[in-house]
């Protein structure tokens, strides 16, 4: 039990909830949606129900979201046709002893949009599949080392987590980091383990939590991309957070290079658990030596789901949908910070914008911010990049500007 | 001329808590009548080697000398977490009364931080439990930081940077205790303006400020609740927390 009583909340639902939860869950409510990485006190901690571009919080609340699960919602939350899909295979079945027809199915879909691809294999989170693809480069290459950026997040197993607890020093003894958009960093650390690089993974953009996105530098990717043709290391691409919101065919094609693995997650099912690693003809061997299984990895619900939501995001032309609102809510955030004196430094692609006064560096005035913005009715996260969804029209992006309006009154007016 | 050897983990244990915690034993009440009118020079001894020497007691016209040898880092590492060590040879008029007085002093201090009955403890105690408990850890980090300590150097040389303030409703501490974080550094700033600090950790409460520097409090929970309150740079503020354990690691003996 808390000793703080009787705190002043507009969330009391949400309080009450957590009270409880702390009782019975480590941390009450844990990883990237803890409150303790948010807002604590100042904004809702659980969800009731979504539509579209919308959510509600348990204590009746409504959001414009700018968050969208922090990217599963790509098409908008119970999208009528991505349901029927799930809700007609559930109907057949989901979990059965063997695989269904839905996963060739969704194999030969994304080995026909993504360029490089000619196998795939799933899993249910992120993780799944970056730590799967890294055994592969190991078992293609006999490598050991692996080469990553510092400071970006490519999931929670030992060799990347951005948690504490629980690591031994052996994790990592492998595991080497170089700065994004560095190449000289990158090639010096080629250098000091040459011969020994199993694979280099990367973000096609480099989105820290706590920090603004950067694109990648010209001749960044292709520089890393020929080092690894060069030693005969693997390149890996961590399209977890951005696969399908940048590019229909990954987003490797907006940035202009190509890997030899790609692992996705977020935007695939639209909301169902369902991630996916894919990659070219001549890792199929070592691919198929690295054991790969979960209890509910052959699903088939999320499969059908993933497959009709990417005929969705091809079919209603959803990515660039989601660059012209993001775009806008760009221009409008801008605007309004040049009104009110607080200017924004507004970084990574629109589609997926990441927010900051540029006044200040400790959080502390965006932290106010956001907080007026939960109670006007807007999701904005202050210490992570945002999603937007093709569900947001012209019309919602406009009524959360209003709303973020109505936020800087409060703070700054 | 040779290089120094590298520390063992006990080594590392053995002077942090002749630097950073017995010293805290002068800040106990009714020090007794000996430390009232004497003061002690004590140099805990192992190998060969002095890990610290401790002053203890107001009058320095009266001032003792005495070494205590523990054999080795081990004994003296357990010795300075309350176990029953005894250094050898002990014999001599100081050298049996510096060593009975330090013993009971530190019994006692070992009793506050520690306690086996933590609800035993009075609200004034529980309040100065904290502050000696937050003083620990950050002074703790900021020595091994000065003296190199290589799993603590390395994080610190490829972390973030800037300024970390903690306080503890209730308990008297005339300001926020901030640490400065830096390339290869940490140190404490003393007590400088709570707004400058690129984080500010606030315990709602002494208990529940000693429930979390003793390791006994789940913190993610703490925060959603309020009963910590971190304002600023979170991120920042948990990379601390993680450096500090270090402290514990050391003191509590987990690398045995």
């Amino acid at each position: 039990m808390s000793e703080v009583e009787d705190r002043p909340t507009l969330f009391p639902r949400s309080m009450e909830l957590f009270e409880r939860a702390a009782r019975v869950i480590p941390g009450g409510v844990y990883g990237h949606t803890s409150p303790a990485v948010n807002l604590p006190l100042r904004s809702p901690y659980f969800a009731a129900r979504a539509e579209g571009c919308r959510y509600w919080d348990v204590d009746g609340r409504e959001y414009i979201d700018l968050m969208c699960a922090y990217g599963p919602n790509v098409l908008g939350y119970n999208h009528p046709e991505v349901e029927s899909a799930a809700a007609q295979q559930r109907a057949a079945g989901n979990a059965f002893n063997h695989p269904t027809e839905r996963m060739v199915e969704l194999a030969e879909r994304l080995c026909a949009l993504i360029d490089f691809a000619d196998w795939g294999v799933f899993g249910r989170n992120g993780s799944d599949m970056t730590t799967w693809a890294l055994s592969v480069a190991r078992e293609a290459t006999q490598r050991k080392k692996v080469l990553k950026v510092k400071g970006a997040y490519h999931g929670v197993d030992p060799w990347c987590t951005p948690g504490h607890g629980g690591l031994i020093e052996e994790d990592r003894a492998h595991i080497h980091e170089f700065a994004w958009n560095d190449l000289d960093s990158f090639n010096e650390l080629m250098r000091t383990h040459a011969g020994q690089v199993a694979a280099v993974i990367l973000t096609p953009f480099h989105h820290p939590a706590f920090g603004d996105s950067v694109l990648p530098a010209d001749g960044f990717l292709p520089g890393i991309e020929a080092a690894c043709r060069r030693e005969g290391s693997l390149l890996i691409l961590d399209d977890i957070r951005a696969g399908f919101r940048l590019h229909l065919s990954g987003s490797h094609r907006a940035f202009g290079f190509t890997p030899d693995i790609a692992c996705y997650c977020k935007a695939l099912a639209n909301g169902y658990p369902i991630s996916a690693a894919v990659g070219a003809h001549p890792l199929r061997v070592a691919a198929s030596r690295v054991f790969l299984t979960g209890s509910y990895w052959n699903n088939a619900v999320p499969m059908a789901a993933a497959l009709k939501t990417l005929e969705l995001i091809e079919g209603t032309q959803a990515i660039e949908t989601m660059r012209q609102r993001g775009k806008q809510l760009f221009d409008g955030l801008r605007a309004l910070g040049e009104r009110y004196e607080k200017p924004f430094v507004l970084s990574g692609p629109p589609a997926m914008p990441y927010v900051r006064f540029a006044h200040e560096n400790d959080f502390r005035d965006l932290q106010t911010f956001c907080a007026a913005c939960m109670e006007h009715g807007l999701f904005l996260h202050p210490h992570h990049n945002g999603f937007l969804c093709a569900a947001h029209t012209e019309a919602d992006i406009t009524e959360a500007l209003q709303r973020t309006d109505s936020a800087f009154r409060q703070v700054f007016g | 001329m040779t290089a120094a050897k590298p520390w063992t983990p006990d080594e590392w244990a053995a002077r942090l808590a002749v630097a950073v915690v017995l010293p805290r034993v002068n800040e106990l009440d009714n020090a007794g009548r000996f430390f009232r009118t004497h003061r002690l020079a004590i140099d805990f001894r192992a190998e060969g080697r002095s890990a610290g020497i401790l002053m203890v007691g107001a009058n320095p016209d009266k001032q003792a000398s005495l070494a205590l040898s523990f054999g080795s880092f081990q004994r003296l590492a357990r010795a300075l977490r309350g176990e029953k060590v005894v250094p050898l040879p002990t014999r001599g008029f100081w050298h049996i009364v510096g060593l009975l007085q330090i013993q009971k002093l530190t019994g006692r201090l070992e009793g506050l931080l520690h306690p086996e009955d933590q609800a035993s403890l009075t609200t004034e105690l529980v309040a100065r439990q904290s502050r000696l408990l937050l003083r620990i850890a950050l002074e703790g980090g900021a020595w091994l930081a000065r003296k190199g300590e290589p799993w603590l150097r390395e994080r610190l040389r490829d972390g973030p940077q800037g300024r970390v303030s903690f306080f503890i409703e209730g308990a008297v501490m005339g300001g926020p205790q901030v640490v400065a974080m830096g390339v290869g550094s940490l140190q404490v700033d003393g007590q400088p303006a709570h707004p400058s600090a690129d984080a500010s950790v606030t315990f709602a409460s002494p208990a529940l400020a000693s429930a979390a520097l003793r390791g006994q409090l789940d913190e993610v929970a703490a925060v959603g609740l309020g009963d910590i309150v971190i304002e600023g740079n979170a991120a920042l503020a948990d990379h601390l927390g993680y450096l500090l354990r270090r402290v514990d690691y050391y003191l509590e003996g987990r690398y045995e």
